[in-house]
Order: C-alpha cells, then structure tokens, then sequence
C-alpha cells in the first residue's frame, strides 16, 4: 500500500506543479497524451484490420482538404468551442456542470420559438438576434435551476444537471410532438432567418466568429475582471476565498448561469446555423463533448480554442474515416475518452520531472 | 377506455409492485454499491458504464458457460476491474470524478458495443439464454398480496436485499465503515488517525463496481436475457439519485429502488390504461421526482462532506 | 486583454480570407468519380451510402437496412453506411459523402428529408432517396429533383398484423408497443388499431410508447403489464426495446407480432404469428433500376403491392382459417380494393 501512497504522492506533487508550468510546456504535454492516446487508438485500429496512419490522416487532415470540408468542421467546432468555454466558466469555481446537454436544447427551443411562425413571419430578419438572446436566456435559466439549487438546498449540481439533461430531452420531445409540431413529422417549423454564411460555398457561417470573439470575451472575464479573479480564487481554496470577502453562494450561482448562458448560444445556433428545425438531439451529445473540451483545453482561452478545434476534426473526419477504412465511427468517442485519461495523467508524470528537475537546480 | 381494471383491485396491486420491484433489481445493486463508495467520498458518475461491463460479460459467460451463476460472478468482476480504472485516476491521480466518470462511461459503451459485434457479429439476438426463475418462498408467499410482490421473485432479487442489509450492517456497526464514514467526511483527520485513505477509496469504489456488475447482470440475466447494446439505459444516473434521495442508507436506498421501480411499472400501466398524459411526461417522471425531492428534503440532506472531493495528502 | 481581441480577430479574418479565397469549381465534388463529373447525367450508380437513426444490431429497422446494404454489396456496388446519425449531424454526413464521390446516398428515415434538401441542390449529379414523406412545408416545386421520397407503406404490413391479432385473440385484447416519436411510429400503430376494428370493433387496442428503442428490459416489463392487463397478442415496433417484448411472450406463452425481419427464431414455440417484412434489398435495387431509367426522383409509396412490405409465413400456432382470411386481406390491399392511408396523428 505505501507503494501507492508514494504513487499517488508524486502524482498530486505534479498537478500542483503543472498548474504552474509555463505555457509551452502544458502544450507539450498536453500534446503528448494526445500522441499516447493516439498510440493506444492505433492499437485498437489495428485490432479492427485497418491502417491507423490511413485512418487518422482521414480523421485529422482530410476534413482540412477542402474549403466545403472545412466549413463542415467549423459546424462542430461553433458549439463545442462555446459550451468548452461554458464549462470551462463552471471548472474555474470547482462546480461541473454536466448539463450541458440540457442547456443547449432550451437554448435551441428558445431560438426556434421566435423563428417559427407566428413570432417569426412578425419579427422577420430580427427573429435572428432575438432568438439568440432568448436562447442564451433559457440556457442561462435552465441551468440557473441547478446553480439554485445547489446554493439554496446545497444539492450536488452534477446530480442536478444530470437529470435536468433527462429532464430537458423529454420537454424538447413533447414540445415538438405537441405545441410546436408542424405537420406529420415530430419537429417544429422552419425557423424564419438563418445565420447568414460567411462564405457560399461550404456551410461555414458567422456563428464561428461570435464564438471565437466570446472566446476573447472569457479569456478577459477569467483573468482581467475582479469576478473572474474571485471565481478562481474560490476555485483554489474556498475556505481562503471567503475569508477575503468572496460571496461563495453568489459566486457558484452567477458560474451556473453563464456557463448556462454559453450552451444556450450554442444550442441557438444550432438551430439557426444548422438543422433550421427543432427536433430530438439537437443537442448531439455536444454538452459532453464540451467537457473535454474544457479539459483538453485546460480551461485557457485558447486552449479551449484549440481543443474544440481538435474535437471537431474528430467529429467531422470520424465519417470518412469509416468509410475509407471500416473503423466504427463510434471510434472517435472512444478516442476522446482515452484521450482525456492520457492528458490527466500526462499533466502528472510530466511535471514529476519538471518537479524534480527544479529540486536538483536548488541544490 | 371502457376502464376494465381497477386500479385498486388486489390483482392490480400486485401486478404493479410486483413488476416495480423486478424493475428496482439493478436500481438496488447499483444504489448500495455507490452507497459505499460515495461514503468513502467517491462518486459513481460512471455507474453506468460498469452496469454495461457487467451486463456484457455476464451474458457472454452465462453463454459460454452454460452457468448463470458463473456469469454473474463474471459480471460482477469485469465491473469490478473497470471499476478500478475510475478509482486509480479518480483516489490517485485525484482528477475530477465526474470528468473520468463521464468519459469511462463513454468508453465502457464503445468498448461494449465493439466486443459484441466482435464475438457475436451483428445478430446476438438470436442466442438467448434462459433466465433466472422467480421463487417462490414457503410460507411468506401465502400471505395476501405482500406474498405475491415480495416472495415469488428471483434469486438475484433476494440477494439484493441481503447485500443491502450487510452493507447497512457494516456500515453502522463495524470498524470498517466506521472508516469509511471518516475517509468521506474528514480524510485529513483519517489519515492522521492512521487509516489509509487512498486504500479504502479505492476498495469502496471497487465494491460500487462489484455491485454495478450484477446490477448490469441482473439486466441479462435476471430480465432479457441477451445483451443488447447501451442496455444501462440511464439507470446508472437513477441511482446516483436514490443514493441522495435514501441519504447514503442502503436499506432506505431498497426503499427507494423500489419506488423507482414502481413508478416506472406505473408509468407504463397508466399507458396501457389509456392515460391521456403524452407519453414523454411519463418518461421523465422519475427524473423529476428526483429533483423535486432534493428540493423538498432541503437541508436535511447532508452528503458526506468530501463527497467528490480528491483528497490531497500533505505535501512538504 | 487587447492581445485576446487581437487574436480572435486575426482568426475570424483568417478564417474569412481563406473562405473567401476559395474558388466555386472548389464547393462541388472535388475528388468525384470520372462517371460523375459528366454533369446532370444522374443514370448511374456505383457507390452507395445509408445513414441509419439507429444501431445495425437492433434486429428491426436498422439492421435490415443495413443487411440490405450488404446484398447490395454482393452485386458489386461499393456500399457504406454510418450508424447512429442524429439531427445535429446528418447534414454533415450526407455532405461528406457526397464529397467522398458516393452517387447514391440514402437517409433511412423522414426526419433525414429536410436536411437532404439543403444537400441535394448543392450535389445535382448525386441521387438521393429519403425512406419516408418529404418534409411538408417545402413546396413540391422547391424540392430538389435528384430526391426520391419512399414512404413505404409499413402501416399496411401494421394493418394486417391488426387483423392478425384481432382473428388469434381470445381475450379481446390486443397490444402495441412503439419506442418513439416518429410518423413511422405513430402511422404503424393506428393502422394496427385500424386492423383489429376492422375484424371486430370490441376487441380492446392497449398501447405504449416506451421512449426508447434501446432499454429491452424495459420493453419487457411492457409486455408483461399488458399481459396482466389481458392482452394476449402483441405487436412491438420498436427495436431493441422491442425484443424485450418479444422475450416476455416467449416465457409467458402469448402470442407477438414481428417487426421488419422475420423474428420467429427469437420467440419459442412458434408464438411469434407473422412478422411484417419490409424488403430493404428489393427497394434499393429497385431504385438503381428506377435511377438506371433516368428522371429519378420524386415521390413514390411502395408497399404490399410492389413487395418492399410483406409479410413473413406464418406460424403453426396459427389456424389455416385465420391465415386464410389474413391472405385475403393482404390480397385486397394487394390489388387496390382496400387502400390503408398512412395515419400520424398522435392518437
């Protein structure tokens, strides 16, 4: 057993040291496990019969080959970029905001209900940033329900958010069987105005900026604003962050809901960007997605960036990928899972080098 | 509907509980092994992942086998193992549970998935194995109504309840759990008192998975008997919530298994009762009971205090 | 701060420069087959594509559809398919495949037709087939014309089984369990009801919708509640869940209906009646010779009649009177004496 506890000593030494390593060298390691998980991917590729060199480059390049291809890889990065920069809000106070899913599917009822008819044949081309807003709103609401409950009834929010995923994913489907349904199939109306295209030819379109540029936006909230510097205070040591006046309570709330507001954009987006319609699994798994997201990314504004891009060429060359070499497409979530497990414990043997390294310049 | 059953007829009762408590089956394993780990100050995120393992594994070695018994055994250690990816990153590399959680249930349901279509091709369906048979108890059986719910059900049934008593045993009166309760509500003060933290956190969470298995079993087993892919269904999250619900108590958890079961056999008779309700407010009911009852029970739920919480030994 | 604008900026214009720096000869197929390049000459077909709502081991609507790819694959097409494809990504998938030089691609299901639109004006050369309705607000003038919409009549097959069930039952109840929500679903269950009435109107039609199509535990506690309820003949069109049904009328000994593959090896003692078959092989290379032809596209309703539905031999258990007055029902549909129209309103 004390092998384990020396195990598990050096490995809680090194995340400590982590957090502080310097930037490129996070990269590097970030870049490593990424390598490592890949190595074990090819190993179950192999197991399959195919070439895992064919298959990653189908996986990773190919979706960069052409402008179409990239405008499809920019449709998975929009949401997972802004639901990474969501829970990446959450991860900051130490809260896990596992209802993602849930968010993202209010945000998206929110932009349908004002881009179908009657709401939308009203508000016309402006049904487009009303619905946006209202779909950040209900993000922001739903998720405001757990953040409610955890600081008033002290409720654990990953139970929470949990079942309001269930919870949401049942409401979407009545709301398209019932009220909203418009004709024989169970799904809304085509909503009045899309998001215009950044480019005609591929499908690429304006959503991509406003989640980069709200990628900015959380970059200064985090580290220029005395909230995000009370979020992460509260992150580090609660205990430390209330002696200095933090409001713990308003503080866990107010992360609930922006990072409920993030998935409500993307779920908006969805809709105006995407399917044009509500439907079931909108939402595509994305809420989960984004969590690793904001993991690969270590919750750094453009790592988050990167992250979510890397996340989308996953998704977007998962489908060539299986069709050129065979390989299930469901692959790809198996690769993301390992990957996450390679960076958490890269992000340790790393920096027990790095700690040691720093030991031996003491001397 | 001309409203033929009544919904207070004896037979009626009986029919639904009955059914509520083969539906609380893998509810309770699951429930009372997350029980232990979350005392420990563990969370079983990835219960349903472990529920997939043991139903995979289950079925293949019943199949094998010829031997349900040893598919139970193998599919409570397959969870067990997988279990012990979770603890190893979750107790020792300290990582967020409900990241590793997520993710190896992402993995479990890849992997599961892959294997049956490796070993069984597309078409498992076909090799179904005959399952465990209700029995029926001498004596209590007889007695009106209670006979019938909970006397003429399967083995692995009454083996739920018997866990459930141990652990609740051990818990209360055993040095053990008296362990354990420290290691979830005060690590620190553990560690000092000279219990070995990482040890018992990784033991408990093995126990969730040892228990997640034949609840995954239970469903093969015990209910379809094939396997059938993402079989868990969201069970595993049920649980999570019958644990807060029964407030880290295995019996109360049985308790609440069982009404989890039982609204659901509800659900569906009041389907085929012609309930005018749309169907999807059915679905979701034991999910919003859930949250409801987090928010009537207020305060007086306490989790163990390092619930979720990594424990970080004091580094010099 | 200034730095974090800065960047996302330079990124948003970088993104835009190289969208706008493409050219249009780039939107197209850029790496198509020579056979394709030929413009609208849309009579050929070589390789194939299906995207399924579900899982290819469910025993039901996938896996026929996939197992009919793999037939087609013996004749010598190159086919592929992608399981699972949701709402979030079906656009995307068609697109891919149209990319990677597939000129045949089909979306298994009525919720793939909206987004086949948006993908089939931008791939003229491409065929496309959507197995159900085209989306209803679209003006049959705006649909694109390389789309064929097949609703295959599966609620003829689902009215047969009604009169199945309504002949075999002896309790005067019979049940139906569906997994969710989609017109093929809610169309399959009121022509069942429509069947059973038609041979006697007191026979009592129970029904649920479980939600799912993957928790065959569940499917099974369904059938049993039925059962308990009286039901003693039921039709399950829902998949996985469904062979959770098909598990309790097998140890209960009652009576079932099967669903899209012949499931009479799934249930013992020849319990499972009939099954309805819907003949995915038989649609799609009908619609090669359709596209063979030229002028693909539109909209066709292939049921009894054409063979894309029928319906599995029956069991022993059932009497050669009750198969008999089956056959004459299938027959009248058969020949357009008896026309069963497609029913999706919720009750």
């Amino acid at each position: 057993m004390s092998v384990l506890t020396e195990m598990s000593a050096s490995f809680q030494k090194s995340v400590t040291h982590y957090r502080g390593a310097s930037g490129i060298r996070k990269a590097a390691i970030l870049l490593l496990s990424v390598v490592a998980a890949m190595l074990i991917g090819s190993l179950l590729i192999l197991a399959v019969g195919a070439d895992p060199l064919e298959a990653y480059y189908y996986m990773l390049l190919r979706p960069l080959s052409s402008i179409t291809s990239i405008g499809e890889v920019a449709m998975y990065f929009t949401p997972l970029l802004l639901v990474g920069l969501g829970v990446s809000v959450t991860f900051h106070a130490k809260l896990s905001n596992l209802g993602g899913e849930g968010q993202m599917l209010f945000g998206a009822l929110g932009m349908t209900v004002v881009g179908v008819p009657p709401v939308g044949s009203f508000l016309g081309i402006w049904s487009l940033p009303v619905g946006i807003l209202l779909g950040i709103l209900m993000g922001a609401l739903w998720a405001a329900v757990a953040g409610f409950f955890r600081v008033r009834f002290n409720a654990s929010e990953i139970v929470v958010t949990l079942m309001l995923n269930y919870i949401a994913e049942q409401f979407i489907s009545y709301i398209v069987f019932y009220p909203l349904r418009s004709g024989a199939e169970p799904q809304s109306a085509k909503i009045a105005c899309a998001l215009p295209k950044i480019y005609q030819g591929s499908r690429i379109n304006w959503g991509v900026v406003v989640a980069l540029i709200l990628a900015a936006v959380y970059g200064v909230m985090i580290r220029r604003t005395r909230f995000g510097y009370h979020l992460r205070a509260l992150g580090g040591s609660e205990r430390a962050a209330e002696y200095s006046g933090v409001r713990k309570k308003r503080y866990y709330f107010l992360a609930m809901l922006i990072s409920g507001a993030f998935c409500g954009l993307a779920g908006a987006i969805q809709i105006s960007g995407n399917t044009m319609r509500l439907m079931e699994g909108v939402a595509g798994d994305v809420g989960f997605s984004g969590i690793v997201v904001a993991m690969l990314g270590s919750m750094n504004p453009v790592g988050v960036v990167l992250a979510a891009l890397f996340m989308a060429l996953l998704s977007a060359g998962s489908v060539t990928m299986q069709v050129k070499t065979g390989i299930p497409a469901s692959f790809t979530s198996v690769l993301e899972a390992l990957i996450v497990l390679f960076i958490l414990l890269g992000m340790a043997v790393s920096a027990a080098q790095s700690k040691r390294k720093k030991v031996n310049t003491a001397r | 509907m001309s409203g033929t059953t009544s919904f207070f007829s004896s037979a009626f009762l009986a029919a639904l509980f009955s059914s509520g408590v083969r539906q609380s089956i893998p509810l309770i394993y699951g429930s009372v092994g997350d029980t232990v780990s979350e005392r420990a100050g563990v969370m079983g995120i990835s219960l349903e992942g472990e529920m997939l393992f043991g139903a995979f594994f289950s079925y293949l070695f019943a199949l094998r086998t010829g031997s349900l018994w040893t598919g139970v055994l193998m599919g409570a250690l397959s969870g067990m193992l997988s279990s012990l990816i979770v603890a190893v990153w979750s107790v020792l590399f300290r990582q967020d549970q409900s990241i590793i959680g997520i993710m190896f249930n992402i993995l479990a349901m890849g992997f599961t998935n892959f294997l049956n279509r490796a070993i069984f091709g597309t078409s498992n369906a076909n090799i179904s194995i005959e399952t465990f048979q209700p029995i029926t108890i001498p004596g209590l059986s007889k007695i009106p109504l209670i006979g019938e719910i909970f006397f003429h059900q399967d083995i692995l049934a009454y083996l739920s309840v018997v866990l459930a008593a141990a652990v609740f045993f051990m818990l209360r009166r055993t040095k053990l759990g008296l362990q354990l309760a420290a290691v979830g509500e005060n690590p620190r003060a553990a560690q000092a008192s000279g219990i070995q933290v990482y040890r018992l956190r990784i033991l408990a969470y093995m126990f969730c998975g040892f228990a997640a298995g034949i609840a995954g079993a239970s469903l093969t087993l015990g209910s379809v008997g094939t396997f059938t892919e993402s079989i868990s269904a969201g069970r595993g999250f049920i649980c999570l919530a019958i644990v807060i619900l029964s407030r880290w108590d295995p019996l109360a958890a049985v308790a609440a298994s069982f009404g989890f079961g039982s609204i659901q056999a509800l659900q569906i008779r009041l389907q085929v009762q012609g309930s005018a309700l749309p169907y999807q407010v059915l679905v979701a009911l034991p999910y919003l009971i859930t949250v409801l009852v987090l928010v009537l029970a207020g305060h007086n739920i306490r989790a163990p205090r390092e619930l979720g919480v990594p424990f970080e030994k004091e580094s010099r | 701060m200034k730095r974090m604008f800065a960047l996302a900026l330079t990124l948003a214009l970088t993104l835009s420069l190289t969208a706008c720096g493409g050219t249009k000869t780039e939107t197209g197929s850029n790496d198509a087959d020579p056979a394709e390049t030929s413009g609208d000459d849309r009579t050929t077909v070589t390789k194939i594509a299906v995207l399924l709502p579900g899982s290819i081991t469910d025993e039901s609507w996938n896996q026929t559809a996939y197992e009919g790819l793999m037939q087609i694959e013996e004749m010598g097409y190159e086919t592929a398919y992608t399981e699972n494809v949701g709402s979030n990504d079906m656009e995307a998938v068609f697109r891919n495949y149209c990319e990677e030089g597939y000129d045949f691609v089909i979306g298994h299901g009525a919720q793939y037709g909206d987004a086949c639109c948006r993908v089939a004006e931008d791939y003229p050369s491409v065929n496309f087939f959507i197995t159900g309705n085209a989306p209803e607000d679209v003006a049959a003038e705006e649909l694109p014309a390389n789309i064929m919409f097949g609703d295959y009549r599966e609620c003829e097959g689902a009215y047969v089984c009604g009169v199945v069930a309504a002949l075999m039952t002896e309790s005067g109840k019979v049940g139906y369990v569906g997994g969710g929500n989609n017109t093929t679903q809610q169309s399959d269950k009121n022509a069942f009801i429509e069947g059973v009435a038609s041979v006697d109107p007191n026979v009592e039609v129970k029904t649920v919708i479980t939600g799912t199509f993957d928790d065959s535990a569940l499917g099974k506690e369904t059938a049993i509640a039925m059962m308990e309820d009286g039901v003693d003949v039921i039709l399950q069109t829902c998949d996985h869940t469904g062979l959770g049904v098909l598990e309790a009328c097998s140890e209960k000994g009652i009576y079932c209906l099967g669903y899209t593959t012949d499931q009479s090896t799934l249930v013992s003692d020849g319990l499972c009646l009939t099954s309805m078959l819907i003949d995915i092989p038989y649609m799609i290379s009908n619609q090669i010779d359709l596209i063979k032809a030229g002028g693909y596209g539109g909209q066709s309703y292939p049921g009894l009649h054409d063979g894309v539905v029928s319906m599995a031999p029956f069991s022993d258990q059932v009497p050669a009177e009750v198969a008999e007055q089956v056959n004459a029902v299938v027959d009248q549909i058969k020949s357009g004496d008896l026309t069963i129209t497609p029913n999706y309103s919720e009750n």
